[in-house]
């Protein structure tokens, strides 16, 4: 009888997900000292070359209070959400601060939009808050996350030797069992040099392999050279751009979406440009 | 209730001993006693296909059987192959027999009988579709073609009585010639009857394109649209059905078939897969809500209920045997053991509590969503659930539902245990008296 009910139990979370799968957001948390224009080219870059989606930013204030800007359009499956944090700095301690942020936001999120499943880009420590946040708070949703793309993301911050485990790797390593077994991560490493992106060392972004590798459902590293493969320039990188759309977004072309009014012309949603919402 | 029962006893046991040397219901008796032992074998193969050996059964999705078992597939052809030349050829076997039984009864020629009752089965299940896939409504060869296997049978064995092809014992003193010729006294007869059932099957393909399932299956449609009252409804459109299998009918409504969606249980489905909250789903009271997971345990009727409660209380060792034989696949809702077995087809004694029991258990299960002290199971789960497990499974584990499904497999069982003892007490009385006779 309980194998029964655990089959049960299964089977209608995953016919639930099904259902109410109408919309997957693709969320997205940039790196320390970004706001949340930190994405804007990027998605101005992927809505030009889709048809494009919106886009909403939010900025998770240190109180915990959310502020937004843009909105997700009405019939958007696929709408871009960037969360960034007004506490922005580097640091193990603020890193552990920024998730319980974006949990916050993602709380909020989840309620407002009732999505099931999402999917996740961080460039540099937003990749860390993400694997944070699935170690730490994920099990508490209903939610599935179903691809997880990080970007120059140092997983063992900046120590280039693999051997000396900082402690947040470690602690990354002791809770891997917690990650979801269905997720799919893409790991991007930058390299300017033959040593990594010019901030973050190659060593630390591979150190990666050790906290997804046989935890996850797929674990994919891709390195990146040439122009543009400086750490802060990653999101802006054509290649990435095009590993993106490729591996992160599902419905490039969704049908029966028109460009929006007082938007960019392309897509659903007024896609940014980089500066014009700068404060 | 005791006197009430010095009372009737006399009488049921006067009539069952007339019953009982009545031609026709000891050609039932014997034919369904023929055919038992490969119904067992079927119903043995289908239920290790459908629960085991099927991607969507009820062992295999919990324990991902396809993947455990190795030659998975091949195991499920043979057993498919099993379940063909038995179960679902038990009407031809079953159109043999009983046409036999009764030519003998009349001491005419049975096996010329048997032979014309299968060709004349076979003739009312051709199928007059144009491009028909095959020749034959090969679907009507099992329990839902028993009923007209049955009624052609007795009719054709009926019918024998006015030829001079008598019955004679094999003797040793035979010449080849003179036994074909001796066969040859009935034929008049045969043709008679094959070009008779081949005007009866054109008549029928005018009308329905299913012979005569479609023709029941009209009849069976007609109280489901009149009735406004949906619990009214329920209850008349179940009892129907199970009075269909209890004839020797397929009815409609099969336990084993998969559910398609109808409006109300997707519109009840989709509710609760939004909000996770089944206890104000749109349609509380369906028939997928009361009638499969509280009042079809082992298949129509509660035949689960009627095992356990032969196991319980019943004294006669064969029938204590083939409720033992009949339990694992009525666990599956596998019904076809018991229904030929102890028999239930067209068994006067157990056809009350056949139609009662899913009617008080369809009351339970209302009165608990009524009172709101369940929620209205939703999710859909593979047919072979054992039926005590449907209702907490299709609530997603709902214990409320568990408990109320328990309650109704005890009164089921409870229904049926005063049956099941006068059934015994008339044939041990019946069978004295009919010692006296013969």
């Amino acid at each position: 009888m309980f194998p029964a009910t655990k089959w049960m139990a299964q089977n209608v979370k995953s016919a639930r997900v099904v259902h109410n799968s109408r919309m997957q957001p693709i969320i997205l948390i940039p790196g320390s000292s970004a706001t949340e224009d930190r994405f804007n080219s990027l998605i101005t870059q992927l809505n030009h070359q889709t048809s494009g989606h919106s886009l909403l930013k939010i900025t998770v204030k240190t109180n915990g209070k959310l502020t937004y800007s843009g909105k997700i359009a009405a019939r958007d499956t696929e709408p871009y959400i960037v969360v960034a944090f007004e506490d922005n700095k580097d640091g193990y301690n603020n890193i552990k601060k920024q998730a319980a942020w974006f949990n916050i936001a993602f709380k909020q999120l989840t309620k407002t939009y009732s999505f099931n499943r999402f999917r996740g880009i961080g460039h540099s420590n937003g990749g860390l808050i993400f694997t944070l946040f699935l170690e730490k708070y994920y099990s508490e949703y209903d939610v599935q996350m179903t691809r997880l793309m990080t970007i120059g993301t140092p997983y063992n911050l900046e120590e280039s030797n693999p051997n000396n485990r900082t402690q947040m790797l470690n602690d990354f390593i002791t809770s891997r069992d917690k990650l979801p077994n269905t997720l799919t991560v893409y790991s991007i490493a930058g390299t300017e040099n033959l040593d990594g992106d010019g901030t973050v060392p190659i060593e630390s972004v591979e150190a990666g392999k050790y906290i997804f590798q046989n935890q996850v459902a797929h674990y994919t590293q891709i390195t990146v050279s040439g122009d543009e493969a400086g750490h802060s320039e990653l999101p802006q990188n054509r290649q990435i751009v095009n590993l993106i759309s490729q591996y992160m977004v599902a419905t490039p072309n969704q049908q029966g979406v028109r460009p929006g009014q007082g938007g960019s012309g392309r897509g659903v949603g007024p896609a940014p440009r980089d500066g014009t919402q700068n404060p | 209730m005791s006197n009430l029962m010095k009372r009737l006893l006399p009488m049921l046991v006067t009539n069952s001993v007339r019953l009982r040397h009545n031609r026709i219901y000891r050609a039932l008796q014997q034919t369904f006693a023929v055919i038992f032992p490969f119904v067992i074998v079927g119903a043995w193969a289908q239920m290790l296909e459908q629960s085991v050996f099927s991607r969507n059964g009820f062992f295999a999705v919990i324990y991902n059987l396809d993947n455990v078992i190795p030659h998975y597939n091949q195991i499920r052809t043979l057993l498919l192959i099993v379940e063909t030349v038995t179960i679902n050829m038990m009407s031809v076997m079953a159109a043999f027999f009983v046409a036999k039984y009764m030519a003998r009864s009349y001491k005419k020629d049975d096996s010329l009988a048997g032979l014309t009752s299968v060709g004349a089965f076979l003739i009312l299940n051709f199928n007059a579709q144009r491009n028909a896939q095959s020749s034959f409504q090969t679907n009507n060869f099992g329990y839902r073609g028993l009923f007209i296997a049955i009624v052609f049978g007795l009719l054709i064995g009926w019918v024998f009585r006015f030829t001079h092809a008598d019955f004679e014992e094999p003797s040793h003193h035979y010449t080849i010639a003179g036994l074909i010729s001796r066969g040859l006294r009935g034929t008049w007869l045969t043709i008679l009857i094959l070009i008779g059932s081949v005007a009866i099957t054109y008549g029928l393909s005018r009308v329905s394109t299913e012979g005569f399932i479609g023709l029941f299956y009209v009849v069976f449609q007609m109280p489901a649209t009149n009735i406004p009252h949906v619990s009214l409804r329920l209850a008349l459109v179940t009892t129907i059905n199970a009075l269909m299998w209890w004839t020797g009918i397929e009815g409609p409504i099969n336990p084993l078939m998969v559910q398609a969606g109808s409006t109300t249980s997707t519109a009840n489905l989709n509710y609760a897969l939004e909000h996770a909250n089944l206890f104000n789903v749109p349609n509380p009271i369906t028939i997928n809500t009361i009638y499969h997971p509280f009042a079809s345990f082992g298949g129509v009727g509660m035949t689960l209920a009627l095992i356990i409660a032969t196991l319980w209380v019943g004294r006669s060792k064969p029938l204590r045997r083939i409720a033992g034989l009949s339990l694992l696949p009525g666990l599956v809702n596998i019904s076809l053991p018991v229904m030929i077995g102890w028999p239930v087809t067209l068994n006067p004694i157990l056809l009350v509590p056949f139609l009662t029991t899913p009617l008080v258990n369809m009351a339970i299960a209302w009165t608990a969503i009524r009172l709101r002290l369940m929620p209205p199971s939703v999710y859909t789960i593979p047919t072979t659930t054992p039926g005590p497990l449907a209702a907490f499974l299709g609530t997603n584990g709902n214990l409320v539902a568990l408990i109320v499904a328990v309650i109704c497999l005890i009164v089921s069982v409870l229904i049926y245990a005063p049956f099941i003892r006068l059934a015994e007490t008339i044939n041990l009385e019946s069978a004295k008296v009919g010692d006296h006779h013969d």
